[in-house]
């Protein structure tokens, strides 16, 4: 980009950034964004296309845009933020750059939902479940465990590490048999954020996550057990906040189609 | 000769065709379908020594301004009517006499409408103008953004687009909202132009379209049925004249087609008369000579 345009588009970064709108997460913390570009608009919505890796796709794409958004001091925090928050940003950031009604689709039917009150349920879900969605301890004899909601730094983890390395052919019932039962050690391990033996302390995040996998996988039993019921319970919570009227929301690159 | 083309900005004063340059002018249109880079670049040619312009002015041309040229051009060579063969509302084959003069004010008028766009959106003015024929062969991922010309700030700062990529930076830094403004507005631009139809006061071709355009390819399909002579045909003429007519083929040349055209009647007529005098025996030379010559 020549000198003038390139003066020029930090105006446009200026101007964009007097439209910057706050969001309070779930720690309570406000942060403030600037709206979308159409270049990251079309970052976002590029990523429906119906593969295996659409969804680590819209993912890579959030956590893109949300860092080039970000108006505040410390880029890094964001990646302590979790997938509640995702949530708040996603409908937050697509009611201030195009507008809070989306239409779907919901089999042949075409429905106008409201993202704000998608909002609501979002805040207020997190209000209502303070003990679920922060980090907490979980024991069962010597064995300590602080879970809490998955952070976008360890969903970026396993896309990356696990997810986008599969190579999956669904003829092969035994490999399908396999993945399915490594993805629920996934979903289990997203959540188990330290372990603590005794006076010895594992902080699971610096692990790589096959790495963090195996050793979930070692847990006691009555621990796992309580780790799935945690990860059913969040998982309810927040895919209800998404329904209006019997329609679901999706959270995808649709959600910021221009309708 | 000259005479004055008002196409819309610009009045131009121009010289006359010569046969010369008309010769050229259906070279470069001859091809069934003719590349349009490369055709207009050789007719611009042609048009920069009418006008005595230079070649670079047609190109910062739109392409209704390019329009009205070559139906200025079209009108002062060879009149205001073309005839043109289409099916009418009752399936059968008519000749209509088009009349380029309502489509040349119609042109000017829609060009005058829709010169001046714009829109406002917080601290900025966009301004959107129809595509110069330099951008119309830029790449270009989005269609709208041949026509964003000017965007100036609430401090009277001014960036003018000269290319499509300047316009896809800006496009990918602005927001959604005012991508999609900038779209709708583009698609009322050219909704504007395609609702024309040059037909629409011929009765019996109701169910027929003659539409304003906003590619170069239709911009030439019209060149080439305003100057409809078959290359061939324009070469055995000239061959005639001289070879029968005794005329010199660089006169013939420096002549403009409205002057060739009444010596190839006028030799028609010569020898229509040579042959009704010969009562019409022993003149098959001559005969096919007659059949040869066509007009216009």
């Amino acid at each position: 980009m020549n000198k003038d345009n390139k003066e020029f588009c930090d105006l446009l970064t200026s101007l964009r950034s007097k439209h910057a709108f706050e969001i309070k997460f779930a720690n309570d913390k406000v942060e403030k964004f600037s709206p979308l570009t159409t270049a990251q608009l079309k970052n976002l919505i590029k990523t429906v296309v119906d593969t295996s890796l659409t969804q680590i796709e819209f993912n890579s794409a959030t956590l893109a845009v949300m860092k080039e958004c970000y108006q505040g001091m410390d880029v890094s925090a964001l990646n302590d933020l979790t997938i509640a928050d995702k949530l708040l940003f996603l409908i937050e950031t697509r009611i201030n750059s195009i507008s809070s009604s989306i239409t779907i689709e919901d089999g042949e039917d075409k429905v106008t939902l409201d993202l704000n009150k998608i909002k609501e349920n979002l805040n207020k879900a997190i209000e209502d479940n303070k003990a679920t969605f922060v980090d907490h301890s979980i024991s069962s004899d010597e064995v300590t465990l602080t879970i809490g909601l998955p952070t976008l730094k360890t969903e970026h983890q396993v896309d990356e590490e696990i997810y986008k390395t599969l190579k999956l052919d669904t003829d092969n019932q035994e490999q399908v048999r396999k993945l399915l039962g490594e993805a629920f050690v996934v979903e289990l391990a997203k959540v188990v954020k330290s372990i603590t033996v005794g006076d010895k302390t594992l902080n699971t995040s610096e692990l790589s996550f096959p790495e963090r996998q195996k050793t979930v996988e070692n847990l006691p039993a009555l621990l796992i057990q309580q780790v799935i019921n945690y990860v059913e319970n969040y998982k309810k919570v927040l895919n209800g906040c998404l329904v209006i009227e019997d329609h679901s929301l999706p959270i995808d690159g649709s959600l910021f189609s221009l309708q | 000769m000259k005479f004055n083309v008002d196409i819309g900005l610009h009045k131009l004063t121009c010289t006359e065709i010569s046969v010369k340059q008309y010769k050229e002018l259906l070279k470069c249109i001859w091809p069934e379908n003719p590349a349009p880079a490369s055709t207009l670049d050789s007719l611009f040619e042609i048009f920069s020594e009418l006008a005595d312009k230079p070649v670079s002015f047609f190109y910062n041309l739109n392409l209704l301004e390019l329009f009205m040229f070559v139906l200025g051009l079209r009108i002062q060579t060879f009149g205001p009517i073309c005839n043109l063969t289409v099916k009418n509302n009752e399936d059968k084959q008519v000749t209509v006499n088009l009349n380029l003069i309502p489509i040349y004010q119609t042109t000017k008028q829609v060009l005058h409408l829709i010169v001046n766009k714009s829109i406002n959106f917080d601290d900025l003015t966009i301004k959107l103008k129809l595509p110069k024929i330099t951008r119309l062969f830029e790449e270009a991922n989005e269609s709208c953004l041949l026509f964003l010309d000017e965007i100036i700030t609430n401090k009277q700062d001014s960036i003018v687009i000269q290319t499509n990529k300047q316009a896809q930076e800006f496009f990918d830094a602005i927001s959604p909202k005012l991508a999609q403004a900038i779209f709708k507005k583009a698609e009322e631009i050219a909704n504007e132009i395609h609702s024309v139809n040059f037909f629409s006061t011929y009765s019996t071709l109701e169910n027929h379209k003659l539409p304003l355009f906003t590619t170069a390819d239709i911009l030439l399909w019209y060149t080439k049925l305003f100057f409809s002579e078959e290359l061939d045909t324009l070469y055995d003429n000239i061959f005639y004249l001289s070879h029968i007519g005794h005329m010199d083929a660089s006169y013939i040349e420096n002549c403009t087609p409205g002057e060739y055209i009444f010596f190839v009647k006028k030799l028609e007529h010569v020898l229509q008369a040579k042959q009704e005098a010969a009562g019409g025996n022993n003149q098959a030379d001559d005969h096919s000579d007659l059949d040869q010559m066509s007009e216009e």
